[in-house]
């Protein structure tokens, strides 16, 4: 539809009056076409990137903004030529839904009749054909979102910036446009930059996910990078849920109160005490007598959760063990289980940091 | 065992109505005394003048009121476009920026707001006055002094005066409930900032800026204190009534007038309340 | 911190309507301390203006501040029983008392030469109380009651001081009690706001005051328009200074009332 673009940030960084800084120096690179997701905790810096590349904010000195091979650093986001959708929509209350869409192309200069036609196209784009005449205090929260997303894309921006447009929906809502919104990402092919703090969401709708924390980068990878490889405690943390096991290392395995895990030890040295991470789902309830059962655990809790059933498992340590299985079975609790974890899917992080950082 | 149920004896029991009516009495009863029987009474003494209840229509009919009349609504409307004007502009500015000496500016901008009418007209005596800061002014640039506050621009000035103040805090207050959002999205748009604060500020705005206009305009409609300072060859209609009580002794002239005013200034109010919530105007 | 073109001359035009509204004040306050105005500053500084206001209109100071008190305090036992009602008559969403606070309004819609004729033609004809100080003090708590009642009612129509009243109910609380025993003391800062709003208008009024007023009930905004009419420019900003001199505080006193209160209710 457009020529997408490429974005690269150049070392920059914001910091506000107050002093503290809210983004340290990063380096950014975006694709074209690609759907880059910033994901992160409150305060992580993500809506300050997505404003810097707007042209909401501007870098601290030494920081470059670059769309394509223009530096467009000074330039203001009136003169970026960016399409933005916020998280409260921001539709104008004093236009109709058409004059809403329509408002960039009014501010270009379009004649009336080529935006009446623009106009039916991105109502049909979105899904709303015929409600180019309401007024905007008549839609609901899912319209509104749909209008928001066709005035954005009305002028063919380069790059399309989102800031949380689905979080003020309720959570039905939230599934069925997101899944509207990933196939009209796709189709367009226009390289697109959205914030959440729904990692689902990140999950579901990006090609890369750009973890961030307290104002810097903590990892950037495709969503099964960050999922299954973490960078980093906080990104194990933060992405999904974390088993964590700490034990004494012998050749080939991580012995720990409950039993065994296999873990091949990274620098090869026995007898270090160490920690290992798996997830839930990757945990299997095996028989207790037989030769599979590498750790042993009593049931605490059980929740049914409808396609998935999670138990919290004693197994003599601070934290119980969090299992997911998809297996129809009922288990009690105070009941001794079994349980294996396969190789591939223990992780051990490169640094242990006992840092003294709360997990939130 | 019998299990003893009581029922009321009524099918529907009525929450019950309360005393809480009481604690209006004394109140409402100052009202009706003080206020209420003696703008009835008035209203009557309206009616009992030569003309009888035509009076009610002198204003319009009779050339001295209707000029009154005509020059008051002029005045009053040319001095609440020139506040709303004044006003959103400083109250815009002085919400949206921060500096060192904003809440003395602040303050300064709304300490006129205790003044009375007759303060009001002796500052402008101060300004415009024959021994006035202008008059100084242009006698020492021009050799001729300007001396302007008892004519209409002096009434135009008080009057401007005492609605400065009261306008900007209402700006003030209807900017900060301003989503910044909006004007963000025309901006992405590619809107620039003077289009941004026609297009979406000032229809943000509106309600607020009409409410506080009609307030504006009641309150100099209804102004007396400043006019009578200024003594000014104007008859605005407030004090048309005031000459018409003291020196005419025309009371039944004078009633009718006055309920005429009154009706004036509340219709105003009243609008400005339908599209606001709430305005308390007082009076200059 | 760098401000573009634009800051600026916004800057420029706000000093000049600041200008507007100060400057005769800060003149006035000159005048009323200088020997001779026309002549300027360099005539000298002097207390001879203010001294001579004493003299002559001394009786209107005590009288303005004398009739604000009572008007407080009328206002207080009058409107805040006023309000209570306003806000709990029918659960707050009574018709009755919609319009109470519509009729409430009117003193203050309609100006005050109309209210001040009605009370008149009404009233004028017992000698005694025409002549009083109480004839004033009448027209003064019309006009200034909706303002006691005001903030009042915002307070007490807050949810937070019907869940108070409900969980004192539910421990066995009359009406009688739950009022001075939990509303009172809750609607504090309400009561406040209203007390030194009634205060101040009442010194300043004028409107109604002047068509009420005889030689013998003078207040001061009256004795001003006397002063403004007959005396010398330097006698009237002596006055105007006095005058200013009692609001001030009482402003700073609002303008701190509305600070506390805010940080109270974010917290």
């Amino acid at each position: 539809m457009n020529s997408s673009l490429s974005i690269k940030l150049r070392q920059c960084a914001k910091t506000f009056g107050s002093g503290a800084p809210a983004l340290e120096p990063i380096d950014l690179e975006i694709h074209p076409g690609e759907t880059l997701v910033l994901l992160g905790p409150s305060g992580c810096g993500k809506t300050t990137t997505l404003r810097l590349i707007a042209g909401l904010e501007f870098p601290d000195a030494g920081g470059r903004v670059l769309f394509g091979d223009d530096d467009v650093t000074d330039l203001p986001i009136e003169k970026r030529g960016v399409g933005m959708v916020f998280q409260n929509y921001a539709l104008f209350p004093n236009m109709t839904v058409g004059e809403n869409i329509a408002y960039g192309l009014k501010i270009r200069k379009m004649p009336a009749a080529e935006r009446a036609a623009r106009i039916d196209t991105l109502l049909e784009m979105v899904h709303l054909q015929g409600l180019g005449h309401r007024r905007i205090d008549q839609l609901s929260g899912g319209q509104k979102q749909r209008v928001a997303l066709a005035r954005a894309l009305a002028v063919e921006p380069r790059v399309l910036l989102l800031d949380e447009p689905l979080t003020a929906l309720d959570a039905k809502l939230r599934e069925t446009l997101r899944a509207d919104l990933n196939q009209l990402l796709r189709k367009l092919g226009i390289t697109a930059i959205y914030v959440t703090h729904d990692q689902g969401e990140a999950m579901a709708l990006g090609d890369r996910i750009v973890v961030m924390e307290r104002g810097k980068i903590a990892q950037i990878g495709t969503p099964q990078d960050i999922y299954y490889r973490p960078a980093s405690e906080f990104v194990a943390d933060f992405i999904g849920t974390m088993n964590r096991v700490s034990g004494v290392t012998r050749v080939g395995h991580l012995q720990i109160p409950a039993g065994i895990v296999p873990l091949a030890t990274a620098n090869g040295k026995a007898d270090q005490q160490a920690t290992a991470m798996f997830r839930p789902e990757d945990v299997e309830i095996v028989p207790l007598d037989t030769a599979g059962a590498e750790m042993f655990g009593d049931v605490m809790s059980t929740f049914f959760m409808g396609d998935r059933t999670r138990l919290l498992v004693d197994v003599g340590a601070d934290m119980p063990m969090i299992v997911e299985t998809r297996r129809r079975g009922v288990w009690h609790a105070g009941e001794r289980i079994g349980l294996r974890v396969p190789e591939h899917a223990v992780m051990q992080l490169p640094v242990q940091h006992f840092s003294g950082e709360t997990r939130s | 065992m019998s299990v003893q149920l009581t029922r009321s004896s009524q099918p529907h029991r009525k929450r019950p109505a309360g005393k809480v009516w009481l604690f209006a009495v004394p109140g409402m009863t100052l009202f009706a005394a003080f206020w209420l029987l003696p703008m009835l009474r008035l209203v009557g003494v309206g009616a009992s003048g030569p003309t009888g209840a035509m009076a009610y229509l002198a204003v319009l009919t009779n050339r001295h009121y209707l000029w009154s009349l005509l020059s008051t609504l002029l005045l009053s409307g040319v001095v609440t476009v020139a506040t709303l004007a004044i006003s959103s502009l400083v109250g815009l500015f002085l919400q949206r920026n921060r500096f060192p000496g904003k809440s003395l500016l602040l303050a300064m901008l709304t300490f006129p707001l205790a003044f009375p009418g007759v303060v009001v007209g002796f500052m402008v005596i101060m300004l415009a006055g024959r021994q006035g800061l202008i008059g100084t002014l242009t006698d020492k640039l021009f050799g001729e002094s300007l001396v302007f506050a008892y004519s209409l621009a002096g009434l135009f000035i008080g009057y401007l005066y005492f609605s400065i103040p009261r306008v900007i805090l209402t700006v003030m207050a209807a900017a900060e409930k301003l989503d910044p959002a909006l004007e963000e999205a025309a901006r992405s748009l590619g809107a620039h900032p003077l289009r941004v604060f026609f297009d979406v500020v000032v229809p943000a705005l509106m309600p607020a800026l009409i409410s506080s206009g009609a307030i504006c305009f009641a309150t100099s409609v209804g102004a007396f204190g400043t006019a009578f300072t200024l003594a000014t060859s104007i008859d605005v209609l407030p004090m048309a009534i005031y000459n018409e009580f003291t020196s005419y002794a025309n009371f039944a002239m004078a009633a009718a007038l006055s309920i005429v005013l009154g009706l004036i200034t509340w219709i105003a109010l009243a609008l400005a309340r339908s599209l606001s919530g709430s305005s308390v105007p007082a009076t200059a | 911190m760098k401000h573009s073109l634009r800051f600026y001359l916004q800057l420029t035009f706000t000093l000049l309507v600041c200008a507007f509204l100060i400057v005769p004040v800060v003149l006035s306050v000159l005048a009323g301390v200088t020997e001779n105005f026309f002549v300027g500053l360099s005539s000298g500084f002097t207390l001879r203006w203010v001294a001579q206001v004493w003299d002559t209109y001394q009786m209107t100071i005590w009288r303005s501040i004398a009739i604000a008190l009572a008007c407080l305090v009328v206002t207080l036992l009058v409107g805040v029983p006023l309000a209570y009602m306003l806000a709990r008559h029918q659960g707050g969403n009574s018709r009755l008392a919609r319009v109470f606070e519509e009729l409430l309004m009117m003193p203050v819609a309609v100006p005050g030469l109309a209210t001040a004729l009605a009370l008149i033609m009404a009233y004028g004809q017992y000698r005694a109380f025409r002549g009083s100080l109480l004839f004033i003090l009448v027209g003064h708590v019309l006009f200034t009651l909706p303002f006691m009642v005001r903030p009042v009612l915002a307070v007490m129509q807050s949810s937070q001081l019907a869940v108070l009243e409900e969980a004192a109910a539910s421990l066995g609380a009359g009406a009688r009690q739950r009022f001075f025993g939990v509303v009172i003391p809750n609607a504090a800062s309400g009561i406040l706001a209203g007390a030194l709003m009634v205060v101040t208008l009442s010194i300043g009024e004028f409107n109604i005051t002047w068509m009420l007023h005889t030689p013998l009930t003078m207040t001061l905004p009256v004795g001003l328009a006397d002063a403004y009419a007959s005396m010398r420019l330097e006698v009237g900003s002596a006055y105007t200074l006095i005058f200013l001199l009692m609001i001030v505080p009482l402003l700073v006193a609002m303008q701190w009332a509305t600070q506390t209160s805010r940080t109270r209710v974010r917290l």
